[in-house]
Order: C-alpha cells, then sequence, then structure tokens
C-alpha cells in the first residue's frame, strides 16, 4: 500500500489531466481555459519523468523532453494571452460566446 | 523511508486534486490563479521527490511564477465582469465528455492488472552501476542534451526568441488588427 | 472479247467509277455541273451495256453456257469460302435489262431533276445501286449476293429518301429499310444454319455448298438424308426473304411507302430491278426447294396478286396503282416459279419490267409537265403524243397487245397445261381485275370518268384535301383546289413553280412579240420536257418489240377467253359506277394496312414515351432525395461546426475513450483473463 509503485504516478497524472480536460470544457472563462492548460502540461511532465525514473533511468529521455514541453507551454500561454489583451483592445468587451468566433 | 515517502506522496496527491477542483469550481478568476500557483509547487515537490531536480525548479520557476505573474496582470487588465450568469448549463456536447472520461477510467483500471505483471523487472537492477542517484540530476541532463539531443535545445532557443519579439510586436501595434 | 470474259468483274465496277469524280468532290464540297455528270455517266453506262452485250452473246451462242470463277476469301477451321463471279443465261438477260434501263433512267433523270438540290447525291446513290445490283447477279455464293442484297436496300434508302427534309419522306424510306432489313435477317440466318447443316450433317466441310454451281450435288446429298424438318427451315427463310424483297402480300408495304422517292427512282428499282432479285435468288436455289415449299411460294403469290388488284381499283394516286400492279404482277411470277416454268417466267418478267419502266416514266412526264399525280385532279388538255405513250403502256401491261400479249398468252397456256382447274379460275379472275384497274387509270387521266363508286362522298386522306371531283362535263373550268396542291401532295416534286401551269388558253400564243415577256409555265415545259418524251419512246420500242414474237404464242381457246375477260374489264372500268360500299372501303384503305402499322407505331411510341416519362421522374425523384438528405446532413453538421474548442474536446474524448477501451478489450480477449 505504501510502496509508491509507477501505476500510482500513472494514476495521479491521468487524475490531473482529466480535471484539467473536464475544466477547459465546462469554464466559461477564457483564463480558466488556459489555465487547465498548464494543469494538464504539468500533468504530462509527471507522467514522463515517473517513466523515466522506473524504466529508462540510463538515458533519461522522459526529462528531456518535459523540459521541453514546460517550455513550450509557457509560451503558449504567454501568446495567448497576448492576443486575448489585444481582442479586448478592439472589442472592448470580454465574454467567450464572441472570442470563439 | 518507504513509507515516508508514501505518506508524502498521498498527503500531496490529495491536496493537487483538491486544489484543481476548486480552480476549476471557483467563482472568480483570481482565486483560481491562486491555486494553481500552489499547484505547481506542490508539482515541484513531486518532481524533487522523484530525483528530477532540474525540471522542479523549472516548473516552479516557469508556471508558478511567471505565469502566474502574468495571469494576474491580464485579469487586472481585462474586465471580466461582463460575465455574469456562470451557472453551469450541461449541453449535449457535455455528455460526450463524460461519458469518455468513463471509459478512459474503466480502460485505466483494467489496465493496471496488465501494468502489474511486468513491475517486477526493475527490481534487479537497483544494483548496477547506473543508479539514478549517483550523479546529479542536473549532469545527467546537461550530458544528454549537449552530446545527443542539441539540435532541440537550439530550436527551442529560437523559438524563445521569436516568441519575444512576437509578443512586443503585437504590443506595440496600432490600427485594425 | 475474252478480256471482257475473264475479268467479268469490271461491270460491278464501272458505275462507281463514274461517280469516282462525285465523291471527291463531295469530299471538297464543290458541286460538279450536271451536264458533265451526265456525260461521265453515259459514257460509262455505254461501256456497260456493251460488255454485258458482249457476255450475253457470248454466254448464248456459245457451247460454255457459264462463266464461273472464283478466288479464295477466307477460311474458318478447314471451312473455305470463296468469291466470285458467276453468270449463266439468267443473269446475262438480268444484266443487260439492267444496263438499258439504268442508262435510260439517267438520261431522263438529267431532265426531271434538273432543278433539284443534291442532284450529286442523287447520281452517287444511283451509281452505288446499279453497281451493287450488278454484284448481286453476278454473285457466285451465297455470301456474297448476302452482302450485295443488303448493299441494294441502303442504297434504297438512301433514294426513296432523297427528299428528306419533309418528315413523311424520312419516315417511309424508314420504314423501306427496316422491312427490307426483315429479308436480310432471315437470308443470314438461313446461310447461317445451312453452313451448320452441311457441316453437321452432310459432311460438306467445304465453302463450295454455298456456290450455286453445286446446286446437285446439294439436291442428291439432301433427298438422300432425313433431315428434311430443318432444311424445310433453311429454304423457308430464303423464301421469307425472296417475299420481302418482292413485295408479296404481309411485306408489300414497302414498295407503297417507297413511292415518295423520285419518279425515275421508281422506275429504275420499283418496276425493273430491285424486286425482282427476290425471284431471281429464287431461282439461283431451284433445285434444292422442296415441294411443299413451291406450294407456299404458289399460294403467296396468289394472295398478292389478288388482294393488290383488289386494292388498286380504287386508289386515286398514280404512282401507288402502279406499285401495286408491281406487286400484284411479281405475285403472278411467284405463281409461275411455283409451278416450275422458268422460260415463261423470265419472259413474263423481262417484259413487265420493261413496260413498268415505262409506265413510271409516263407518270414522272405527267408530273413534271403537267404536275398531274391524282386522279381527281382536274386534267387540262394532254397532248396527243402522251395519250399515245400512256395507251402503249396500259395495253402491253393489262396483255392485249404488244410484249404483254406474249406474256400473258404464255401465262395462261402454261397454267391450263399444268391441269389445275382452281388455278385457271382464280388466275383470269386476276386477270380480270387488273384490267379493271389499268384502264381506269388510262381513263380517268384522258377520258375524264372517274370509277369511284361513292361519287365522291366517301373520301379520306390525301384526296380530301386535294379538291373536288370533277364531273365529267365540267373540264375546261379551273376549279381550285383546297389548299397548294404542293402542299398536300408529298410525293410531287418540289420545285414546281407555284405559277399557275395549268391554263388551258396560253395568252402568249397571240403575237410573237409579247412571247418576250411571256411568264407562262406551259410553253416552258413544253420545250423541256422533249428529252422525257424521247427516252419514253425509246423505252416504249422496248416494250413493242416483243410483240412480234408471235411464233411462242398458241392460239387456243383459253387465250381467246383471257382477251375477252380483259375486254370485259376494261368495258366495266369505263362504264360502270358503282361498286358495293364494302369493298370499296376495304380496297380504298389498302387493306387498313397503312391504319393498323400507324396505330401500332404509336402504340409503340406511346409506351416508350411513357416508360420514357416514368423513369425520368424515378430518376428525378431519386436525386431529390438523396439532394434532401445531403441537405438536411450538412445543416446539422453545420450547426455543430462551431468555433468551440470545448465542442471538440468533448468529442476528442468520447472517441478516445472508445478506442481505450477496444483496445484494452482486445488485449484482453487475446490474452485470456
Amino acid at each position: 500500500m505504501f510502496k509508491i509503485t509507477l501505476y500510482h504516478y500513472i494514476c495521479l497524472a491521468f487524475l490531473i489531466f482529466i480535471t484539467g480536460l473536464l475544466g477547459m470544457i465546462l469554464s466559461r472563462n477564457i483564463v480558466k481555459i488556459l489555465l487547465c492548460t498548464e494543469f494538464m502540461m504539468s500533468a504530462i511532465n509527471l507522467n514522463f519523468i515517473a517513466f523515466t525514473v522506473f524504466k529508462d533511468y540510463i538515458f533519461l529521455k522522459g526529462m528531456i523532453f518535459s523540459v521541453y514541453i514546460t517550455i513550450i507551454s509557457a509560451l503558449q500561454s504567454v501568446v495567448c494571452l497576448v492576443l486575448i489583451y489585444i481582442i479586448y483592445k478592439y472589442r472592448k468587451t470580454m465574454t467567450t460566446e464572441e472570442i470563439k468566433e | 523511508m518507504d513509507i515516508l515517502n508514501g505518506i508524502i506522496f498521498y498527503i500531496i496527491s490529495i491536496l493537487i486534486t483538491i486544489i484543481t477542483i476548486s480552480v476549476i469550481l471557483s467563482k472568480k478568476i483570481i482565486n483560481s490563479i491562486f491555486y494553481s500557483f500552489i499547484v505547481f509547487f506542490l508539482f515541484g515537490i513531486l518532481f524533487f521527490s522523484l530525483n528530477a531536480s532540474f525540471n522542479a525548479v523549472m516548473q516552479i520557476a516557469l508556471y508558478s511564477s511567471a505565469l502566474s505573474i502574468i495571469f494576474v496582470i491580464e485579469v487586472a487588465l481585462i474586465d471580466f465582469s461582463s460575465e455574469k450568469n456562470d451557472k453551469f448549463k450541461l449541453k449535449p456536447y457535455h455528455i460526450f465528455s463524460f461519458a469518455g472520461i468513463i471509459l478512459l477510467c474503466i480502460s485505466i483500471i483494467v489496465f493496471y492488472r496488465e501494468t502489474v505483471k511486468y513491475d517486477y523487472v526493475f527490481a534487479s537492477y537497483l544494483d548496477s552501476v547506473y543508479k539514478l542517484t549517483d550523479f546529479s540530476n542536473i549532469y545527467r541532463l546537461s550530458s544528454e542534451i549537449m552530446k545527443n539531443n542539441i539540435y532541440s535545445f537550439e530550436l527551442t532557443g529560437i523559438l524563445l526568441l521569436i516568441v519575444l519579439i512576437g509578443v512586443s510586436v503585437l504590443f506595440s501595434l496600432k490600427g485594425d488588427k | 472479247m475474252d478480256f471482257v470474259i475473264e475479268n467479268a468483274i469490271i461491270i460491278m465496277f464501272l458505275p462507281i467509277l463514274s461517280s469516282l469524280l462525285n465523291i471527291v468532290c463531295l469530299l471538297f464540297n464543290v458541286t460538279l455541273s450536271h451536264k458533265i455528270i451526265l456525260i461521265i455517266n453515259f459514257i460509262n453506262d455505254m461501256i456497260g451495256l456493251i460488255l454485258s452485250l458482249i457476255i450475253f452473246l457470248y454466254i448464248n451462242y456459245n457451247n460454255i453456257p457459264i462463266i464461273e470463277k472464283n478466288n479464295y476469301w477466307f477460311g474458318l477451321d478447314n471451312v473455305n469460302f470463296y468469291y466470285g463471279v458467276f453468270i449463266d443465261n439468267i443473269s446475262s438477260i438480268f444484266l443487260v435489262m439492267l444496263m438499258v434501263i439504268s442508262l435510260l433512267v439517267k438520261i431522263y433523270s438529267y431532265e426531271y431533276m434538273k432543278n433539284k438540290d443534291n442532284i450529286n447525291n442523287y447520281y452517287l446513290y444511283i451509281n452505288i445501286f446499279i453497281s451493287a445490283m450488278i454484284g448481286l447477279i453476278i454473285s457466285s455464293n451465297l455470301i456474297q449476293m448476302y452482302i450485295f442484297w443488303e448493299l441494294v436496300g441502303v442504297a434504297c434508302y438512301c433514294l426513296v429518301g432523297f427528299y428528306y427534309k419533309e418528315e413523311a419522306v424520312s419516315e417511309s424510306a424508314k420504314r423501306v429499310f427496316i422491312i427490307n432489313r426483315i429479308g436480310d435477317v432471315a437470308f443470314l440466318s438461313a446461310i447461317i444454319i445451312l453452313i451448320y447443316y452441311s457441316i453437321m450433317w452432310l459432311n460438306v466441310s467445304n465453302g463450295e455448298f454455298l456456290m450455286f454451281s453445286n446446286q446437285n450435288l446439294i439436291y442428291n446429298a439432301v433427298s438422300k438424308t432425313a433431315y428434311s424438318q430443318i432444311w424445310n427451315l433453311i429454304i423457308f427463310l430464303f423464301v421469307i426473304s425472296a417475299i420481302v424483297k418482292s413485295a408479296q402480300f404481309p411485306f408489300h408495304y414497302w414498295l407503297i411507302s417507297a413511292m415518295k422517292a423520285p419518279t425515275p427512282v421508281s422506275a429504275l428499282i420499283h418496276s425493273a430491278t430491285m424486286v425482282c432479285m427476290g425471284i431471281f435468288m429464287l431461282l439461283r436455289i431451284f433445285p434444292m426447294i422442296p415441294d411443299s415449299l413451291l406450294i407456299l411460294i404458289l399460294i403467296i403469290g396468289l394472295i398478292t396478286a389478288f388482294l393488290c388488284a383488289f386494292i388498286a381499283i380504287n386508289q386515286n394516286n398514280i404512282k401507288k396503282i402502279l406499285a401495286y400492279s408491281t406487286s400484284s404482277q411479281l405475285g403472278l411470277m411467284f405463281v409461275l416459279l411455283g409451278v416450275g416454268q422458268i422460260k415463261t417466267l423470265l419472259i413474263f418478267l423481262i417484259i413487265h419490267s420493261f413496260t413498268k419502266a415505262q409506265l413510271f416514266l409516263n407518270a414522272g412526264l405527267l408530273e413534271n409537265r403537267y404536275s398531274i399525280v391524282d386522279l381527281n385532279q382536274n386534267h387540262i388538255e394532254i397532248e396527243k403524243y402522251v395519250q399515245l405513250l400512256w395507251l402503249i403502256g396500259i395495253l402491253s401491261l393489262s396483255g392485249l397487245f404488244f410484249g404483254g400479249f406474249i406474256s400473258k398468252e404464255m401465262f395462261i397456256n402454261i397454267i391450263y397445261k399444268n391441269g389445275n382447274k382452281l388455278l385457271l379460275f382464280i388466275t383470269l379472275l386476276i386477270s380480270f381485275l387488273s384490267a379493271i384497274y389499268i384502264f381506269r387509270l388510262y381513263f380517268s387521266i384522258f377520258k375524264k370518268s372517274i370509277t369511284n363508286s361513292y361519287k365522291g362522298e366517301y373520301l379520306n386522306g390525301d384526296d380530301e384535301r386535294i379538291s373536288r371531283i370533277v364531273k365529267s362535263s365540267d373540264t375546261k373550268q379551273i376549279i381550285e383546289p383546297i389548299g397548294d396542291i404542293n402542299e398536300t401532295v408529298s410525293i410531287s416534286n418540289r420545285s414546281v413553280k407555284k405559277e399557275n401551269s395549268r391554263q388551258p388558253e396560253s395568252k402568249c400564243n397571240k403575237k410573237l412579240d409579247e412571247m418576250k415577256y411571256c411568264n407562262d409555265d406551259f410553253n416552258k415545259n413544253s420545250d423541256k420536257s422533249s428529252f422525257l418524251i424521247l427516252i419514253i419512246s425509246i423505252i416504249s420500242i422496248f416494250v413493242i418489240l416483243p410483240g412480234f414474237l408471235l411464233k411462242f404464242c398458241t392460239f387456243n381457246l383459253i387465250c381467246v377467253i383471257s382477251i375477252f375477260i380483259t375486254i370485259l374489264g376494261a368495258m366495266y372500268s369505263y362504264y360502270s359506277k358503282k361498286i358495293p360500299k364494302i369493298f370499296y372501303k376495304i380496297s380504298y384503305e389498302e387493306l387498313y394496312i397503312p391504319k393498323i402499322y400507324n396505330y401500332i407505331s404509336q402504340l409503340f411510341y406511346k409506351i416508350i414515351n411513357y416508360i420514357n416519362l416514368t423513369e425520368i421522374k424515378i430518376f428525378d425523384s431519386f436525386i431529390k432525395l438523396q439532394v434532401t438528405i445531403v441537405q438536411k446532413l450538412s445543416k446539422r453538421i453545420s450547426l455543430s461546426q462551431n468555433a468551440n474548442i470545448q465542442v471538440y474536446l468533448s468529442y476528442l474524448i468520447f472517441i478516445t475513450g472508445i478506442i481505450f477501451i477496444l483496445l484494452m478489450g482486445s488485449y484482453i480477449l487475446m490474452e485470456g483473463v
């Protein structure tokens, strides 16, 4: 029970991912959606790192990839936020339904 | 030691789940950003327990500090108060998502039995030369990246540059979109 | 001379040679002048005539009665087929007749077709026809004969449909061709069954059994075998094709439809040459015909002779009467064939073809010069020499004088000698009826008395729209027709000028000075048609000349009886005014055959239209169904196409869940839980 296996980490990552997904689907605010993407990315990172620790501890490929994942997700969110700001500047309103168009 | 490890893991995991749920269910955005900040911090701790210090530091530095600040500034600039009704309306496409999630859970539960079969494999290699804790994580990672994956490293650097320039350009735009 | 005999096939290519220049000019869209065409054709026809005369004399006054030359054509599975030339006395006679009539018809048509368009095509078609006929006559085996048989039908179609821009003409051309095709089908199937039969049962694995020189072999072989039913079938099919080609009873209607052709064409094709080809073919295969089918031939010949004479009594169109008379006389020829007397048959045929050609050319003269096509038209005074020419033809056809006398007399004597009294009686009856219609034709054109029983109260079809019947006293009054003649009567030529050419008194005869500004067609036509009269008179020589062969005749009681009957018929046609209404109706309506034909074809057209409409509806509705489905689906799908990430994500999750479940399930099933 207290012996933590790979399965536990997979489960946790899965749960966080699922919650992030649900939040993405069910939220009505754009910032929440973007925030949930970060959750999903970090869950993915956890998954990769767990796999490297338990299986691929010689070459550490998962960890390398997770580095890149973090970088790129951060960039993505920055860009999205900038775009939202610009849209707000021109539309003066911020409803998610209008932005979806 | 394993027990401690286990307890820490369980506590952290429970905290993470609770706080992510509260991120989704909070009515104000600023609250959710604050909660997310904490979540990323906890993720960092989890990574640290897995002897992936570089990843942990990156996570904390990027996500919990930089991104949170950016989100907060965004929320400050933009007026989200026009969305008044924040109630949850059930739409037909929501059902698909729930159904899919349930199916995935079922599949994971089933998959557990298959993963457990091969767990005995890793135990015999603990006494080998290549242990994870012999060298520090940064040493290991850097030796791998710079020898074999230098190309991708360079690309990400260029990407960062592009994003920097792009963001500054976008901000300084005047006139039509 | 030997050169001609060795290469007798040259004759076939002469008419095509005369129209080669025509073909070349067709390619380059140049119209030749009429005179050049005539000169070329004249030269080639004279050469052909000379060659055919040489062949005729060679065959009939030499020890060698047959010219035969065969070359290897192709072979299938040890069966070899040949092509070549086979000329015996029958075909030589046909050749000479054909060349004479074709020459005269061509010169006639120079005058007749002067102001028409598409004259080049006309001569081309005639030349194709003539060469095909020659090929048919001199061919040595059945397959070659079949090829030319079909070609003749094609040329006939082209010529009948010469004025194709009128709908009635094209329809009748179609009819002609289609009915001839029935004969072609029968012919071909007979050939195929014959080949099969000879290979299977006679063990003759050679193409020589199709040759006309080996008839006796086949006959002897057949009489020894027991497979008589298939042989009957084969010969029955040949007989059917002959019936179709020679316009006998069930298939006679094409000849009447073919009267929409220009008149010289009718003279060439439908009196003299093409319709005799059925008889010619039967003559070629005569040793192979069993007795039962000879009786069939006889019966069909009798039936047609009787019915066509019956119909012709009450027709009002000159060419129609002549067409029915051809089929009637051909029926009598079939009777002779059925009896088996070939010499009289040949004499009858030749004399008949010359007389008919002469009569058709006379009709063309009337049409061209006076624009008379119907017996109901009011007639201006026709010149005396035209009347004389008509008289020659009529007397010959009825059998009173000139050539017809010889043929009729021999015919009656042969049938009397054969012994069958019933046959004799029926033939005398037929001669009576034929006399009636022949003399009715003559009298109604020239003596102005029409023997229509119902005195104009029962009129139908074309006649109604043409004119009212003229009383015998009012001949010089001009009664205007109802409607324009050139519209209603589709048989007439198209370029008859609409200026009234029927004024009995020309205004221009009075002063010489005024003749320059005279617009009288009467004078013009009289100058023009001198050529026609020349030709007709040449042909009438051929009609009169056989009348001097009196040494072939035996004057006995039967001869006197036949003459008496013809004179009775003439008097009946001159004096009588009433026939029972039923007979009149049936004969006038041509046994209702055209009406039945029209009804059936209209039925088919209606069915086809109905099917077409329903098919269109079905297809339309099917396509509409598809269209509505696509439209509705697309609407629903376009609704879902909102740029909503959340929606897409949810669908994606659903699909991934399903895929996962499937994968896991398959994994478990493979491994076994």
